[in-house]
């Protein structure tokens, strides 16, 4: 496991992993390498905008319609309303594309292509 | 003996919005489920076309263009207007396939919100420019299609 992998642990909020090696497995080391990316600028972000952001939960999504078409699914977990973690989210990919524009071209295919993004909140996580 | 005929007038995928938005009106388990996948159809075709009308891509015309148009979303509108046509998709596939008591983090409200949102992003999208498509952006569309198909395929 090299460097890449283990830092995507150091982070503020926790990290569900449902099946961390399938997940690792499909998003390979650039992919790895750009997910810690992204999760960290979620942690920023959710930092300065004093988001309820409590943790991020990663599935590895296959549509069972589309073979070979599997993703990484990153599920940020707010402690608020639908429609309030609905707006954060929009947010979110609007400030990441912006940022997706200063990585590299390998990195912004792997964004594009291999991770996306969903929400949940406490309330119905408890239910 | 008399044959029979079966055919469908053009349809413009923004019309299924309002079907979906009737369906989303009623109480029966039917017409609610249909409304998230009327909602989807509606964002998925309508981008499809007018991507290809504006010349961002060639559609397969057929279930790779699911994939295809998301990631090309992407590419050419935005992230989160792709993420949200994906975010649709797998709430339309979550519904159609299982008709076991569903609970979703998601309100039908939400889901046409979606659909809607996706489609004025594409509706406002300016058209790519021919030359400009032969210049410089015709090979990375070529390539973006090759790559999906190799990647469908593995």
């Amino acid at each position: 496991m090299g460097p890449s992998r283990s830092s995507i642990t150091n982070l503020q909020f926790n990290i569900d992993y449902e099946n961390k090696e399938s997940i690792q497995e499909l998003l390979g080391d650039v992919g790895q390498t750009v997910l810690d990316k992204v999760l960290r600028f979620a942690e920023a972000l959710s930092k300065k905008r004093g988001w309820p952001l409590t943790k991020v939960r990663l599935q590895r999504y296959t549509d069972y319609e589309l073979p070979g078409r599997e993703y990484i699914l990153v599920i940020m977990v707010f402690d608020c309303t639908f429609d309030t973690a609905d707006k954060y989210l929009h947010e979110f990919c609007n400030k990441l594309d912006l940022l997706s524009k200063k990585m590299s071209d390998d990195d912004q295919v792997v964004l594009r292509r291999l991770i996306f993004f969903d929400i949940a909140t406490t309330e119905f996580l408890k239910g | 003996m008399t044959s029979q005929q079966l055919s469908f007038s053009r349809v413009d995928p923004r019309t299924y919005l309002d079907l979906a938005k009737t369906l989303a009106s009623q109480s029966d388990a039917a017409s609610r489920r249909s409304a998230v996948d009327r909602a989807y159809y509606a964002a998925f075709l309508f981008s499809r076309d007018e991507l290809a009308a504006k010349v961002y891509i060639t559609p397969y015309y057929s279930t790779e263009d699911h994939g295809y148009i998301s990631d090309n979303l992407r590419l050419h509108v935005a992230l989160d207007i792709g993420n949200s046509e994906e975010r649709l998709r797998r709430a339309r596939n979550s519904i159609t396939y299982n008709t076991r008591v569903i609970t979703l983090d998601l309100s039908l409200r939400a889901i046409i919100d979606m659909a809607e949102r996706v489609i004025q992003a594409v509706a406002t999208l300016r058209a790519r420019n021919q030359y400009m498509r032969v210049r410089c952006g015709y090979r990375s569309l070529v390539s973006l299609k090759h790559d999906h198909s190799n990647r469908l395929r593995q």
